[in-house]
């Protein structure tokens, strides 16, 4: 998942984009506002991590915007405006979720989370597919019981493809949502990800046959179940 | 804690008691002026009756007295008395009640008798009048009044005073009920109309008790339908007025307050929460303890302009008044910004200014220049001009200190009123620029204004154009003098 970071204290963006990061969400950032309105409406974010007053164009101006132009970005406002007048305001010109200053670091990505699974269509934080369980709220995976090691990138990797499961998701949408501004991502990164991936998921002990993730030649890769037990 | 009502219902009973007892006094003693006035009337009316008819027949004194006349003279146990005396002093007669005894022998004129009481041997208190007349002559059938030979008869008439003191008794007793009562009743008269008077009084009270610091908007009816509640109700609701910004600013300031500390309490948070997450990572742990850190310091830095703050508001100049050089602290100020000043490539404007020394208190005027010209140079925009002018009022004993400059975020008239307001920005994002990332915590013209009050210095702010002015006026001995080039 691809997030962006409005912030202009420098301190509380520089730690939220280490521990987003860190999470496994692939992060840009934005010290005012300006420069955030422009970010987000050339990006492919998941959601937007917006405060409100920025510098050089504040919070609500930019979601009025962003909505304006129809796009359906999905927002969380974090700030240090607490006032109820504020939060309505902030959810009526469009956002989807109101954080207040000081938060709790596992509450703002358990609201991340939250948004990305109404972005899906999704209730349940545990995404089934086939043997496979993803529970993208303790951010583990497992197949038939047994918990999968993957680093923080390799489960944003198989988180993307579950939300999708079933879909083609071409490599492009791929770099998009899995690689932040920080990666320059190489022609072969996607596919020497899902490469390892596959390899994780796919272990003999887990009594793999065919491989859950699907290459679709020239155009992407399915993660699916098909019948793969023994 | 006196009481109005108690005030009015003492005054207002005591004053009629008084009024009262003064009344009843002056009515008793009229009363019994005017009972015992028409008692000798009467009786005066009588003894001139009886006067009548004593006749001096040639030097012959003769007195004859019908017993149909005055019948109440005739009984032995009347309550009429009568006495006459011939000229020579031996009694005429007498009327059959007393019985052989004496009225008492005091003369007056027929026209203004003398009056008395007498107690009878009897036991009985009566009420006397007597005169000396002359008798009735009579020559060649003609009846006339004038000087007797003989000299003059006098009488005396007397009545038992039993039934004018019985009168006299009830009369007294009547004022001095109403001396009683009245009062009593009229306190009670009193109470009710006080209590009704003030009804309106408890109902102000009542309806100002229901106002809290949450309704202050509210507006008490001009005098509750009383004229003279209406300055009353005037003035509180001027005083609500008056509350109702001071409460809206305490407001603003708290949540102004609180608001400048969530941002650092986040980053504080939000950075060591990250570090414990990764305890492994002594980068990360080192990185998020620098930033709790400086978090730190900005909420320090924040809490102690806001205690120079609250300690400006209060009190009065304390130190010593000292002499000094005022451009050459302005100067000084202006060197603690330097790097800032050639940071922002600012081009400051100022005059080679002779030496002029005000009597102040150093340390208040000190803060107050070094705010004034540390805001000057943080707002004013890169590249742009600080204009400072000291000028000299010899004759109005003053020196003016101005300082121009624009300002980055620029301002509005709108704006003037509120920038004396502890931690209010134009700039509602409250993080430094590019060239100035330093967090303002919007304190430091607050502070300008606190100490300035302190000193009673006079701060006027105006805009022209895109200029934002700000000018103090030191009062105080100036001594100017040609400051020698060091």
């Amino acid at each position: 998942m691809r997030l962006l970071v409005v912030e202009d204290s420098r301190r509380l963006r520089q730690s939220l984009e280490e521990g987003l990061r860190r999470t496994g969400y692939a992060v840009d950032t934005a010290a005012d506002g300006q420069q955030g309105y422009e970010m987000a409406r050339a990006g492919s974010y998941d959601v937007i991590v917006l405060d409100l007053m920025l510098p050089n164009m504040n919070g609500i101006e930019i979601i009025r915007k962003l909505r304006q132009q129809h796009n359906d970005v999905y927002i969380l406002i974090l700030t240090a405006r607490d006032a109820v007048e504020y939060r309505v305001e902030g959810l009526r010109m469009g956002a989807d979720d109101y954080l207040v200053k000081p938060f709790a670091f596992d509450e703002l990505v358990a609201r991340i989370q939250t948004l990305v699974r109404r972005k899906h269509g999704l209730k349940n934080p545990l995404v089934v597919v086939g043997p496979l369980e993803i529970n993208t709220s303790s951010r583990t995976a497992a197949r038939n019981g047994s918990v999968l090691d993957l680093t923080a990138r390799e489960f944003a990797l198989l988180e993307y493809l579950a939300l999708r499961k079933g879909h083609i998701v071409s490599r492009t949408e791929i770099e998009e949502h899995i690689y932040d501004g920080r990666i320059e991502p190489a022609s072969n990164v996607v596919d020497s990800a899902v490469c390892v991936l596959r390899k994780k998921i796919d272990q003999p002990d887990h009594g793999a046959k065919d491989s859950l993730i699907q290459t679709k030649r020239n155009v992407g890769y399915v993660l699916d179940a098909v019948d793969t037990e023994a | 804690m006196t009481s109005i009502r108690k005030t009015l219902i003492f005054s207002i009973v005591g004053g009629l008691l008084l009024l009262t007892v003064i009344s009843g006094f002056l009515g008793f003693f009229w009363a019994r002026h005017s009972l015992t006035h028409q008692f000798d009337t009467i009786l005066a009316a009588k003894a001139r009756a009886i006067a009548n008819l004593v006749e001096d027949e040639e030097g012959e004194i003769h007195f004859e007295f019908s017993d149909g006349n005055m019948p109440e003279f005739l009984s032995e146990k009347s309550d009429h008395f009568f006495q006459v005396w011939s000229p020579d002093g031996s009694v005429l007669a007498r009327s059959k009640s007393l019985a052989g005894q004496n009225l008492p022998q005091q003369w007056g004129s027929p026209k203004d008798p003398e009056a008395s009481v007498t107690e009878l041997r009897s036991g009985v208190n009566v009420r006397t009048v007597g005169f000396q007349f002359d008798p009735i002559q009579e020559k060649n059938e003609v009846r006339f009044v004038g000087p007797s030979k003989g000299g003059k008869a006098a009488i005396a008439v007397a009545r038992d005073t039993t039934d004018l003191e019985a009168i006299l008794a009830k009369v007294l007793l009547i004022i001095v009920s109403c001396v009683l009562l009245l009062p009593a009743a009229s306190a009670v008269v009193v109470s009710i109309a006080v209590s009704r008077g003030l009804r309106p009084l408890g109902a102000l009270a009542g309806r100002v008790a229901e106002i809290s610091a949450s309704s202050l908007k509210t507006h008490i009816n001009d005098g509750e339908g009383v004229v003279e509640l209406q300055p009353i109700t005037a003035r509180l609701n001027d005083l609500l007025a008056r509350l109702d910004i001071a409460f809206d600013r305490e407001r603003r300031f708290a949540m102004d307050a609180s608001h400048e500390l969530r941002t650092p309490l986040a980053e504080s948070r939000t950075a060591l929460e990250i570090a414990l997450k990764w305890p492994e990572d002594q980068q990360l742990l080192l990185g998020s303890a620098n930033h709790a850190l400086d978090a730190t310091y900005q909420m320090e830095a924040m809490v102690a302009a806001l205690l120079s703050l609250a300690r400006a508001e209060s009190g009065s100049a304390d130190g010593p008044v000292e002499s000094i050089d005022l451009p050459d602290v302005v100067r000084h100020c202006f060197d603690h910004v330097r790097d800032l000043i050639t940071k922002k490539n600012l081009e400051l404007s100022m005059s080679e200014w002779d030496v002029i020394n005000i009597s102040t208190n150093k340390p208040l005027a000190t803060a107050i220049i070094t705010n004034l010209v540390s805001n000057a140079v943080q707002y004013a925009p890169v590249m742009s001009t600080i204009q400072c002018d000291i000028i000299q009022k010899v004759d109005e004993n003053r020196v003016g200190l101005r300082v121009i400059n624009s300002m980055a975020v620029p301002l509005s008239d709108d704006d003037l009123d509120k920038l004396f307001e502890p931690l209010w920005r134009k700039d509602k994002s409250r993080t430094g620029d590019e060239v100035t990332p330093e967090v303002h915590f919007g304190l430091g013209l607050a502070l300008v204004k606190a100490y300035c009050e302190k000193l009673g210095v006079p701060v006027h702010v105006s805009l022209s154009g895109q200029m934002f002015i700000i000018e103090l006026s030191f009062s105080g001995t100036c001594r100017l003098s040609k400051r020698r080039a060091s």
